[in-house]
């Protein structure tokens, strides 16, 4: 009985102190959270202003409108660095699973690689990681790697497979064609100079903007990736403090047995004499 | 009425206010805004922006290309990667410099030597840029 007893208070203290770990881990998070969220918010005023400026162009004379013809579709999947984030890269992973082959791969964040080289497939573009603060010159690699293969016809089309973010508490993996460009409508308010040609904008503005659209997709993800992190912080913790009351409910059920036994004892070894 | 500049990148918005003039470099070389332009869009190559007010004071921003958009007195200039002179850390950039003409040096690939004179051109603008906050 002695032994039991100290066992269910070494359970106690272990689950105590796991649960001051995961709470600190989602205080960590949602700090993170919120620190994303402004920069996702300056980032969305960069990404409407291209798409404005993307509705004025008149002219849709580019390779990134055309189709190619090639089965291989490129998939570029976000997932995060670290795990402890729920079902966050399962759900992402997931929707490559269900992907018919041939294609190619690119992946950014090292749970994507870890998933590829169990499953044996393989990544065009080298190790990749998406750090907490992520800038665009961190993953401008990848996006131009993605980009040189669609015009050289290694791929057909480009495909993000990532995380959208709605809310703290609802995070959508969604897959998104980013290539071809499905043609948009047109604002034609008031004409604009365009100068030295229109071809010249184009040229100019059509990688910035699908770079725009693709660093967007990991911004999303990343905010997801917090989001996730944190509700499932929340419920490790919760659970913990669950575990922790029903056990000391046993410990003190057990002890009173004890403190029973022992009396019990006692008035017998009484009467005995 | 003066212009209204932003200067916005993927990151944050690096300038916004009022100016009474913008200078840029496009891609057939060096163009003014004043208030009043007509409706543009120009590509920008990469070089400095010169903001200046109504005080006639300067501001430069080292610009890696971009787009700017001129439209009812408002000026919006994206770009992938701009920075105000004076947050240009001079000694980085020649540092960094010196780094990319070694690397360069040692590239057989004409495509990456290529990405390599980009990349020595804008540290240069950079360099060339944040000059000014020195003088």
């Amino acid at each position: 009985m002695m032994e039991s007893l100290r066992e269910i208070k070494d359970r106690i203290s272990a689950t105590g102190s796991m649960s001051k770990i995961t709470s600190a881990m989602q205080m960590v998070a949602s700090a993170k959270l919120t620190k994303f969220e402004q920069k996702n918010k300056d980032f969305q005023e960069y990404l409407k202003t291209l798409e404005a400026m993307m509705s004025k162009l008149t002219v849709k004379r580019h390779p990134f409108f055309q189709p190619v013809n090639n089965p291989h579709i490129g998939y570029l999947v976000i997932t995060s660095d670290r795990g402890l984030a729920g079902g966050y890269n399962n759900n992402v992973l997931k929707l490559l699973a269900n992907k018919e082959r041939p294609y190619n791969l690119y992946m950014l964040g090292s749970k994507g690689f870890e998933y590829a080289k169990s499953h044996g497939l393989t990544v065009e573009n080298p190790d990749i990681f998406v750090p907490d603060d992520v800038i665009y010159h961190d993953i401008h690699t990848v996006i131009d790697q993605m980009l040189d293969d669609f015009r050289t016809g290694k791929i057909s089309k480009i495909v993000a497979i990532y995380t959208r973010y709605v809310s703290k508490i609802l995070q959508v993996p969604t897959e998104k064609q980013i290539l071809p460009i499905e043609p948009t409508n047109q604002d034609k308010s008031m004409p604009y100079e365009m100068e030295p040609s229109e071809e010249d904008v184009l040229y100019t503005l059509l990688p910035q903007y699908l770079e725009g659209v693709l660093y967007g997709a990991v911004l999303t993800s990343k905010l997801s990736e917090g989001a996730s992190r944190m509700n499932s912080m929340q419920n490790a913790t919760d659970n913990a403090v669950d575990i922790i009351r029903d056990l000391q409910l046993i410990y003190n059920r057990a002890r009173q047995a004890h403190i029973t036994e022992e009396i019990n004892e006692i008035i017998g070894g009484a009467s005995a004499i | 009425m003066e212009l209204a500049v932003r200067v916005v990148t993927p990151d944050k918005v690096i300038f916004d206010g009022a100016a009474f003039k913008v200078v840029a470099r496009g891609l057939d070389g060096d163009f003014a805004i004043l208030r009043d332009h007509c409706s543009l869009m120009a590509p920008l190559g990469i070089g400095e922006l010169k903001i200046v007010d109504a005080e006639q004071k300067n501001c430069y921003i080292a610009v890696d290309g971009g787009i700017l958009e001129v439209s009812q007195n408002q000026v919006k200039i994206l770009s992938r990667d701009a920075m105000l002179a004076e947050d240009i850390d001079i000694a980085r950039v020649q540092m960094e410099l010196e780094r990319s003409q070694r690397e360069k040096d040692n590239l057989k690939n004409r495509a990456e030597q290529q990405r390599e004179d980009e990349e020595i051109s804008k540290l240069m603008n950079k360099l060339c840029c944040g000059r000014h906050c020195e003088r």
